[in-house]
């Protein structure tokens, strides 16, 4: 988790810098611990000692965010939706973030491309 | 996240203060195990403090809420703020998780 929050920093900072609004700053904060924290759980099992770089560009409107990692093949974006009408004992503890993410990041989308998975969201 | 716990008269009031993330999320439930092993039933979470959570967060929560409820007991939140209120609106945990303005409010209903 070390390097998880060095990459949170790094992309708080930025955004800071561009003048996000406080709303945009928590969703971004938000969406980038669910994927960067699923990529670090998911996709290097093992803890091996393997890259994540995230790169950011700043637009008039919207904050842009890819994350990159040469882990096993892992799409954050897959899966059901919890089903949020489940009471206590029935609900699951998983899926949770990644339905964030689908809510919060005005687009998000996932590719596997030259042996790296690349996640990249918007704000 | 700074955390602490202290014994009421209808429960066990738990203050969070700071962040609830993938980093500090297992301290609420390291805080409040000791308690549900010790047969404490009820248990408020003060989040007026909070700052903000994640999915992480959430799902320390659920993990109390889930370990009270075969004795009969219940987590409850108050002074849901900013952001964490935002979260637990997006992610049906208002509806999960009763909410209340503030503990004693929290401890009369529980």
């Amino acid at each position: 988790m070390a390097s998880f929050m060095v990459l949170r920093e790094f992309i708080m900072d930025a955004a800071k810098a561009a003048a996000l609004s406080e709303e945009q700053l928590w969703k971004l904060e938000l969406v980038f611990e669910e994927v960067v924290v699923n990529v670090i759980r998911y996709a290097y099992p093992a803890e091996a000692p393997d890259t994540v770089s995230v790169g950011y560009a700043a637009h008039e409107n919207h904050f842009a965010v890819q994350v990159r990692d040469s882990g096993k093949p892992f799409d954050p974006l897959a899966g059901a939706d919890p089903d949020l009408a489940l009471g206590i004992a029935e609900r699951r503890v998983g899926g949770l973030g990644r339905f964030l993410t689908r809510q919060l990041a005005s687009h998000a989308e996932y590719a596997r491309q030259d042996g790296h998975n690349v996640l990249t969201f918007a704000i | 996240m700074d955390i602490s716990s202290t014994k009421q008269e209808r429960g066990v009031l738990v203050t969070l203060v700071g962040r609830m993330d993938a980093v500090t999320a297992a301290q609420f439930e390291q805080a409040c195990d000791p308690w549900i092993k010790g047969g404490e039933k009820n248990i408020v979470a003060d989040f007026t403090r909070l700052e903000y959570i994640s999915s992480m967060g959430l799902g320390s929560l659920l993990s109390v809420a889930k370990k009270l409820q075969p004795n009969g007991g219940k987590l409850a939140i108050c002074g849901l703020t900013g952001m964490v209120k935002e979260v637990f609106r997006l992610s049906g945990f208002d509806k999960l998780i009763p909410g209340f303005e503030n503990a004693d409010a929290a401890f009369q209903k529980l």
